[in-house]
């Protein structure tokens, strides 16, 4: 996809850069970004090569891979895109990365109509990117619901990670499930893929958990993954956040008064989850802790 | 030399020129539709609110979030309407000195079809982003720089139940 040069790259560069300090001391995470970059593959431009029996196919791949060299959204790459297209109509490639700008700048029913193309011409591919961009960019609970469902039932394989490789999409489909207000089904996929064969830990999986026990009202059971979230990525301002909720539920008032304090500092000092596109699942903001603090 | 320099330059102008293709999400000056009064600091450098170098200061709205959502919210009004359902996004450029200028609006329904709102609910979104002032743009090295941003609100029922990105 487009977003070796945009997105993707963007993402993992972001995670080795601005969290350095975290990967530091974390082991796990550097696995993590290990298989990301493992999963690359899926990401990266096809091989031209294998198209070679199709000339008219085999050019438009050729075109395409002339297209990226481009700046993304650029009227050269777009254009190259568009010949791509021509030349051989069915290649989905093309679709979905000539989609990818209209996604990020805003114009998302030009970014439909072409993703619908890609994932009409090659559903195993692109369902789970398109439903995980629905999430994302759009919080279309219900979209996101649909197509990766549908991709869990065309296939019998790991259906991997989201776009910027933060979140297994069995996870995505979980916090679909809570955007929709269902945080019983919610938990039970964030349970179910915390259980699974080969699950690795993602960045942020213990703290979307704990805030959905907490949102149920099971406040120790939130503290629980809270404090497994700490462990697992100390980086957070968001979890002591609602490590101090869930503190001020059970009546622990030191506890409370901690976290909360921890929670600001941690945010002023630039510790909080983010998203370099759109806003980050269950943020927190600094008017938040603020509020709670001057309310309490 | 200088004719070489003449001739790379003709060319460069006119290939950006070439059949008036811009890039995707450009927003140029429309005299029927744009305050006149309204400009940008560079227009051939105004770069999107997410593209950036890990040095810059990255662009975003003083308060963050939640003064953005009170600015909007505390102020929308609209009585329930079961067929006001979808996306409306309104694109915009933020200046080099935090103003926004130059909107488009775009309108679709839940399965990303074009659709029309009610006008009043559009004018009245239009009207509350022009009068967000608090943008702070993105920055390097001591030098500000013009911005491309959206804010696309998800309306059900005639209310905004969320302010994306």
């Amino acid at each position: 996809m487009r977003e070796r040069s945009g997105y993707m790259c963007a993402e993992i560069f972001l995670h080795i850069a601005l969290r350095r300090k975290i990967f530091a001391h974390m082991k796990k995470k550097i696995l993590l970004l290990v298989l990301v970059f493992a999963s690359w593959h899926l990401y990266a431009p096809p091989n031209c090569e294998i198209y070679k029996s199709n000339t008219t196919c085999y050019q438009s791949c050729q075109q395409a891979m002339k297209a990226i060299r481009y700046r993304q959204g650029s009227h050269q790459s777009q254009r190259r895109f568009e010949k791509s297209i021509a030349l051989c109509p069915d290649f989905a490639y093309s679709y979905m990365e000539k989609a990818v700008p209209y996604l990020k700048r805003g114009l998302f029913i030009e970014w439909k109509a072409m993703i619908d193309k890609a994932v009409e011409l090659s559903p195993k591919e692109y369902l789970g990117y398109r439903g995980w961009c629905r999430l994302q960019f759009l919080r279309d609970y219900q979209g996101a619901i649909n197509d990766i469902q549908q991709l869990q039932s065309l296939v019998h394989y790991d259906i991997g990670y989201g776009q910027t490789g933060d979140y297994h999409l069995n996870f995505a489909l979980a916090l679909s499930y809570k955007g929709l207000g269902q945080l019983e089904q919610a938990r039970q996929l964030m349970l179910q893929h915390l259980q699974s064969d080969n699950y690795t830990e993602g960045l942020y999986d213990y703290y979307h958990l704990g805030v959905v026990e907490y949102e149920l009202g099971n406040f120790d059971q939130a503290l629980h993954y809270l404090n497994r979230q700490v462990e697992v990525n100390d980086y957070m301002s968001d979890t002591y956040y609602y490590m101090a909720l869930c503190n001020k539920q059970l009546n622990q008032r030191e506890q409370y008064a901690a976290h909360l304090e921890k929670a600001e500092v941690y945010y002023r000092s630039g510790k909080t989850i983010t998203d370099n596109y759109t806003e980050a699942f269950d943020k927190i903001y600094l008017t938040d802790i603020l509020n709670e603090k001057n309310n309490n | 030399m200088y004719k070489l320099t003449l001739l790379t330059l003709i060319i460069l102008v006119t290939g950006c020129m070439q059949d008036g293709y811009q890039n995707v999400g450009d927003i140029p000056f429309d005299a029927s539709i744009d305050d006149e009064n309204f400009k940008v600091c560079n227009e051939r450098n105004i770069k999107q609110y997410y593209l950036r170098r890990s040095s810059d200061a990255p662009p975003s709205y003083r308060g963050e979030k939640r003064a953005l959502e009170q600015a909007i919210l505390s102020e929308y009004s609209f009585p329930e309407a079961a067929q006001e359902n979808g996306y409306l996004t309104i694109r915009f450029i933020v200046n080099c000195e935090g103003a926004p200028g130059r909107f488009r609006v775009e309108e679709m329904d839940f399965s990303y079809q074009p659709k029309t709102f009610d006008p009043q609910i559009t004018s009245q979104l239009l009207r509350l982003v022009k009068n967000l002032t608090d943008w702070v743009p993105r920055k390097r090295r001591n030098t500000t720089y013009d911005f491309y941003q959206y804010l696309t609100f998800k309306i059900q029922k005639g209310q905004v139940i969320e302010i994306l990105p």
